[in-house]
């Protein structure tokens, strides 16, 4: 009961630690994304609030993403360069270790991201946070959640925060680009002999992409949103389970 | 005594390598004792393991009763480790890094004690990338003693440090022995440096746990020279009986008691003597005190 109190409590220390570490870029995200909330409500005549919500919440994500891979990188950095060494040589579990910098890349920048968006709405307009749906907003932290834990499972695993970097290249801007390219050839109006392929590509799409497919409205898979959703879930469960089995530290 | 750690039949492989081939050694409780080998040989990867950091490919180990893979919090929560070339956050202020680890370790109180006691309460505020590697080795000391550890574990603490700053590690080592009275493991590939340190010593090579055990069962074992201390009512005298004999190398007069060093193999011959003056009542009691590290590492690794 003490060692499982006294785990608990070198895990909340490191968790500290580790937030106060990445607390500067969820700072700058908390500071740029009230900006151009005001920027576009002031500057940019846009006459549908859903549209200039849609627009906000696409241009903000990118800054929320940004952040999901500065943590990631900074994890895969500590683990290549030998940093955790120290925090691991106290006593902090690695599954702590690995929890704590879970909660940095992935959990932490979602809270400040809706926060920093949710603000200046508060202020400005609060009704035209109700006219983006809660749907498009489970499916944006849902997409920001799956694709960090996939960086954040391949920095655990490899050590290596250059693949972090190229993993985020290839998820977030080839790999989009790529199967939005496959959907528009599949699935062309009129060609019904294709639908097999557009199905596949659409559960593809909402496997990896859930809020940018509706976006630019992909016909809607539940069975690749609930999958996406899967797949998060056992990328946690896995990397905690690999913490726990098999990472070893070295210098 | 009781061994702090025990390591039976330990392996550790990387990829075909094999850094640790059925390792068996135990160390016990209150004693300094060096795992000495030479670069490669293994020592890293046994403290390593030691610390829960690396996983065991095979063979059992126990630190203070626990396995520090399965159990490696409450394993690290009693013990300090100081690592061979630590990464530390370098924009971290000392006070800082350290009172973030205390949290981790459940004794904020502690920084000013640890500050203190390894020389580094007039760095508190300076950024860990401004100290020179002689108080990087200090810092790490520091980190090592936070919340009183029961074992000791230092990985080449002298490494890579110019001599004075190396005296000065070592003069600290001892300080910290004698005040605190934990259990340390000290890992070196410098010998003779650790001479006045160590009184256990573990020898390594390839992986492989050539010879383990107290300075003095070595000694004995493998027959180098040695220094007994006897305890004498008439020091001159004992000295003038010890200094005729053909196996004695060395002897020094101290207040009351007599240092005699004697030649390797040579150990039966001379407590054979001891004990004759003992019964003429010169000599109220000897014990063996040190034996040459080197010469132990020359005669066990070396062969």
């Amino acid at each position: 009961m003490a060692g499982s109190r006294a785990a608990l409590g070198a895990f909340r220390a490191y968790a500290r630690y580790v937030l106060n570490s990445v607390a500067k870029w969820n700072l700058l995200l908390a500071v740029l994304t009230p900006l151009l909330v005001v920027y576009a409500y002031t500057a940019l005549y846009i006459p549908s609030t859903s549209v200039l919500l849609r627009f906000l919440v696409t241009l903000t994500g990118m800054a929320y993403y940004l952040l999901t891979i500065v943590a990631v990188y900074y994890f895969a950095l500590d683990l290549s360069r030998g940093t955790c060494m120290v925090f691991l040589s106290q006593p902090l579990t690695r599954r702590g270790y690995v929890l704590a910098w879970m909660l940095a890349s992935a959990v932490v920048p979602a809270l400040a991201y809706v926060l920093s968006l949710a603000v200046p709405f508060l202020v400005l307009d609060a009704r035209a946070l109700l006219d983006l749906g809660s749907e498009d907003y489970a499916l944006l932290f849902l997409e920001g959640l799956t694709l960090t834990m996939v960086m954040f499972s391949a920095g655990l695993a490899s050590k290596r925060p250059s693949l972090v970097i190229l993993l985020a290249l290839v998820l977030h801007l080839l790999l989009p680009i790529a199967v939005g390219t496959v959907y528009s050839i599949v699935a062309p109006p009129g060609r019904p002999w294709l639908s097999r392929y557009a199905d596949a590509v659409a559960f593809v799409s909402y496997l990896l992409y859930p809020y940018r497919s509706k976006l630019i409205g992909v016909q809607y898979s539940s069975l690749g949103v609930y999958s996406n959703a899967a797949l998060a879930a056992a990328l946690v469960v896995a990397s905690l389970e690999y913490a726990r089995r098999r990472l070893e530290v070295s210098g | 005594m009781p061994a702090v750690i025990a390591a039976r039949g330990l392996v550790k492989r990387y990829g075909r390598v094999e850094a640790l081939r059925n390792a068996t050694f135990e160390v016990p409780e209150g004693v300094v004792a060096g795992l000495l080998g030479p670069n490669g040989s293994g020592k890293t990867t046994t403290i390593k393991i030691l610390l829960g950091l690396l996983r065991r490919d095979g063979g059992e180990v126990e630190v203070l009763g626990l396995d520090p893979w399965a159990h490696e919090a409450e394993v690290r929560r009693r013990v300090g480790a100081l690592h061979e070339n630590p990464a530390y956050p370098l924009g971290e202020r000392v006070r800082s890094l350290l009172s973030h680890l205390a949290r981790v370790k459940g004794c904020r109180g502690d920084v000013d004690r640890v500050l203190r006691l390894t020389g580094l309460s007039e760095y508190a505020e300076a950024r860990v990338r401004a100290l020179s590697r002689g108080y990087l080795q200090r810092l790490g000391l520091a980190i090592a003693l936070l919340c009183e550890p029961e074992l000791l574990l230092l990985d080449e603490p002298t490494a890579h440090l110019d001599p004075g700053a190396r005296l000065e590690i070592l003069r600290l080592i001892r300080t910290l022995r004698e005040e605190l009275g934990a259990t340390v493991l000290i890992s070196s590939h410098i010998i003779p440096e650790l001479q006045e340190v160590c009184d256990y010593a573990i020898f390594i090579q390839s992986g492989v746990v050539v010879d383990h055990g107290s300075m003095e069962e070595l000694a004995r074992r493998h027959g180098v020279s040695a220094s007994y201390r006897v305890e004498a009512r008439r020091p001159r005298l004992v000295a003038s009986r010890l200094v005729a004999e053909e196996f004695v190398e060395a002897v020094e007069v101290l207040d009351d008691y007599v240092v005699v060093r004697v030649k390797g193999g040579a150990h039966a011959q001379a407590e054979a003597l001891l004990s004759r003056l003992a019964a003429e009542g010169l000599v109220e009691g000897y014990e063996l005190r040190t034996a040459s590290l080197a010469e132990l590492y020359a005669r066990v690794v070396a062969g």
